[in-house]
């Protein structure tokens, strides 16, 4: 009996072992990074969990193109401790995949970021901008003519005039209500409660609806990249995720990365957890998530198969494939000796004037600005607590974040499965600073 | 021998050079260059009647499209996803003339539009056969639904419906159905041809499930309606009638018909329709 404990114990040790120099894992101070200060991550991360703030998340930091920190913590689900490969829904993470997917189109000459997107689809012909009247007026709106198409780069900037329905309740007024209650009608959602449609029928519809502001003119989070993944149908001729598999995933080996887990993947997958940030954990059960005009639908993450591929928010993946993304963007485009980018788009994807004088202070505050995919630090000029100016990140709603940091080579990744998103923003930051003071170099 | 350019020469040229190459990136993003020049006909997206994802519009669309060439008018249809707005055109940026049917119009309004009758279709109830196994038919008695929530297409629904006690679900045809499969609605109103064309196309594998109430029916018109607030809409409402009767007599409104449907009594051009 002995003999086969210590034969599973070596097992087990080789494996992780193999697994931890597939993924090129260091001490942090081969690194330039603290082990000591490091060590705050575990009693943060700890201290969450005890606390019953969050059910369970991953932690990795990487720096220099190697993983210096990769932690599991709390449960996936109820009984399931949290491991390195578990797999998350990883939402709003999806759109710098999407913008790559559009970036490689472009570079391969078949797009123009300067484009208008009705070019490739019609539906977003001869638009119109809501203008809400004065109370009392004849009509509550009226419709203006766009001064010029919404283009590719409106999408990748969020500067359409396109919004998402779940803000309405975080910036109401009279124009976005107007516009959030015309989705509703035309059966537009934000894609987190998967509808039984292809996103293709979406979009079409999507591209008749009044824009909530002139193109180019609003910085906006809204359903672009859900425009952007249905685009790369229309211009590659194959559907979304196997666009995204064949020239994003294969190549950068992310080898857990999907729109619909295999069946063989679902035990991986990690339960979302109901939070109220005061000890009170519950998980989620088969039923939507509804609060005001936000709708989440975990279960949605357990369909083997599906026609709705939202290049906004239907990605599933793991901190470690998540890390091979970013790490290809840190390095200029490629990864392993394999290019997907060429230098110059990641610099245009990250450069900090496609938005004008408009800020992108949805997840963050003034200081940021949007690239094509992701939020930029501009300046240190406003509240910020974390991180070099030139950092890109962006996050998904079920609280999962991702930082670059080019200046010091670094990378940040946080995933947990936790509702509502906005008890996070705290954590997420504090997860920033403490990984920007492990550098001890 | 000295050739001296005139400056008004100099002038032209370096015009034309700057136009080529304003040229060279501007057109890309103009909206003048998708903007049409026929009088736009604002309708509500109706599949399979009328909808950009039918082949040539549908019949509604076919039907229209031919009246207007044969009345020598320049009209396009521009299809909206939601009553409101083509409410929006017609009201208040006095568009040529709109589709529509189910539309209110207070008797001011009346006033000044032209309603010309395009087609008649018969509106059925519908259950979900897999809830009601042993079927669900209309009752005599409209009372006997009190409690039961109706699913509708439109924002008309007859006061009756509602002195019986009968709630009513507003939606799209699609959503509706939907709802109807979920159990949130116990029936719904639409036509054979919107649920058959719905249902192959979003919910295949329910195909069979959308059964009507019985016989139980109401028929609904769709009309163009002309604006005598838009400086041709009376003209053009004439010569579109004078067309639409010829069309009528020669047979060709029966042909375009038939292409886009397979059944005339669920679709037929009921002249003893008109509306309002």
């Amino acid at each position: 009996m002995r003999h086969w404990i210590y034969i599973v114990t070596f097992l087990m040790g080789a494996t992780t072992a193999a697994i931890a120099s597939e993924q090129n894992i260091v001490a942090p101070e081969q690194v330039g990074l603290s082990s000591e200060r490091l060590g705050n991550l575990d009693r943060l991360m700890n201290s969450y969990v005890e606390q019953q703030k969050i059910g369970g998340a991953v932690t990795l930091v990487a720096r220099h193109g190697k993983i210096a920190y990769f932690k599991a913590v709390g449960l996936a689900d109820v009984g399931k401790p949290m491991q390195q490969d578990t797999i998350f829904r990883v939402v709003s993470m999806t759109k710098p995949v999407t913008s790559t997917a559009i970036m490689l189109l472009y570079e391969e000459g078949k797009l123009l970021l300067s484009d208008p997107v009705s070019k490739y689809i019609p539906a977003f012909r001869n638009q119109k901008v809501l203008v809400a009247q004065p109370e009392g007026a004849p009509f509550p709106y009226k419709l203006e003519p766009v001064k010029r198409e919404v283009q590719i780069r409106d999408l990748l900037a969020h500067t359409s005039g396109i919004l998402y329905l779940f803000l309405n309740d975080v910036y109401p007024n009279p124009t976005r209500n107007m516009i959030i209650e015309m989705y509703k009608e035309a059966g537009i959602t934000d894609g987190f409660c998967r509808p039984d449609e292809s996103i293709g029928d979406m979009v079409k519809r999507l591209g008749r609806l009044p824009l909530y502001a002139q193109p180019g003119e609003v910085w906006d989070y809204g359903l672009n990249s859900d425009v952007l993944g249905y685009l790369v149908e229309v211009v590659s001729g194959m559907t979304f995720d196997a666009f995204v598999q064949q020239r994003i995933f294969k190549p950068l080996k992310m080898k857990d990365s999907y729109f619909y887990l295999p069946k063989e993947k679902l035990p991986r997958l990690a339960a979302v957890w109901k939070s109220d940030w005061h000890g009170n954990l519950i998980r989620a059960d088969q039923h939507p998530i509804i609060s005001g005009d936000l709708c989440l639908n975990p279960s949605d993450a357990e369909a083997l198969s599906g026609a709705y591929l939202s290049g906004g928010a239907s990605m599933l993946s793991t901190p470690y494939d998540y890390f091979r993304f970013a790490q290809m963007f840190l390095n200029g485009g490629q990864l392993d000796g394999v290019r997907l980018l060429s230098r110059k788009s990641v610099e245009l994807m990250t450069a900090t004037n496609h938005s004008g004088k408009q800020d992108a202070v949805f997840l963050h505050s003034h200081g940021w600005k949007f690239g094509l995919g992701f939020a930029i630090q501009q300046d240190r000029e406003h509240a910020v607590d974390s991180g070099s100016i030139g950092s890109y990140e962006w996050a998904g709603i079920y609280s999962t974040r991702f930082s670059i940091d080019p200046k010091e080579e670094k990378i940040t990744i946080f995933m947990s499965q936790t509702t509502p998103f906005s008890h996070h923003f705290e954590l997420w930051d504090k997860i920033l600073v403490q990984s920007a003071s492990a550098i001890a170099d | 021998m000295r050739h001296i350019i005139p400056p008004a020469f100099l002038t032209f040229t370096m015009l034309l050079l700057l136009q080529t190459s304003a040229w060279a990136t501007g057109p890309r993003v103009t909206t003048a260059l998708f903007t049409p020049d026929a009088h736009a006909i604002h309708a509500h997206d109706f599949p399979p009647y009328l909808s950009n994802e039918v082949v040539d519009g549908g019949p509604i669309s076919a039907i229209t499209t031919e009246a207007f060439r044969r009345s020598n008018l320049q009209a396009s249809i521009q299809v909206e996803p939601l009553r409101g707005i083509v409410r929006y055109y017609l009201t208040q940026e006095h568009a040529f003339a709109i589709i529509e049917h189910h539309m209110q119009f207070s008797e001011a309004e009346k006033k000044q539009l032209i309603f010309i009758p395009l087609m008649t279709i018969t509106e059925h109830y519908f259950y979900y056969k897999p809830h009601h196994p042993d079927g669900f038919n209309w009752p005599n008695d409209i009372h006997e639904l009190k409690g039961r929530t109706l699913g509708y297409h439109a924002s008309d629904a007859p006061p009756l419906w509602q002195k019986a006690g009968i709630r009513i679900q507003y939606g799209r045809t699609i959503d509706m159905m939907k709802q109807l499969k979920n159990g949130d609605v116990d029936f719904i109103k639409a036509s054979k041809p919107s649920i058959q064309w719905l249902s192959a196309h979003y919910m295949p594998d329910d195909q069979a499930n959308f059964v009507t109430m019985g016989d139980h029916h109401d028929d609904e018109v769709i009309q163009i309606v002309f604006n005598r607030n838009h400086p041709q809409g009376a003209s053009a409402a004439a010569a579109f009638q004078k067309a639409l009767d010829a069309m009528h007599n020669d047979g060709t409104y029966q042909r375009l018909l038939q292409q886009h449907t397979r059944s005339t009594t669920e679709v037929r051009h009921d002249l003893a329709h008109v509306a309002p």
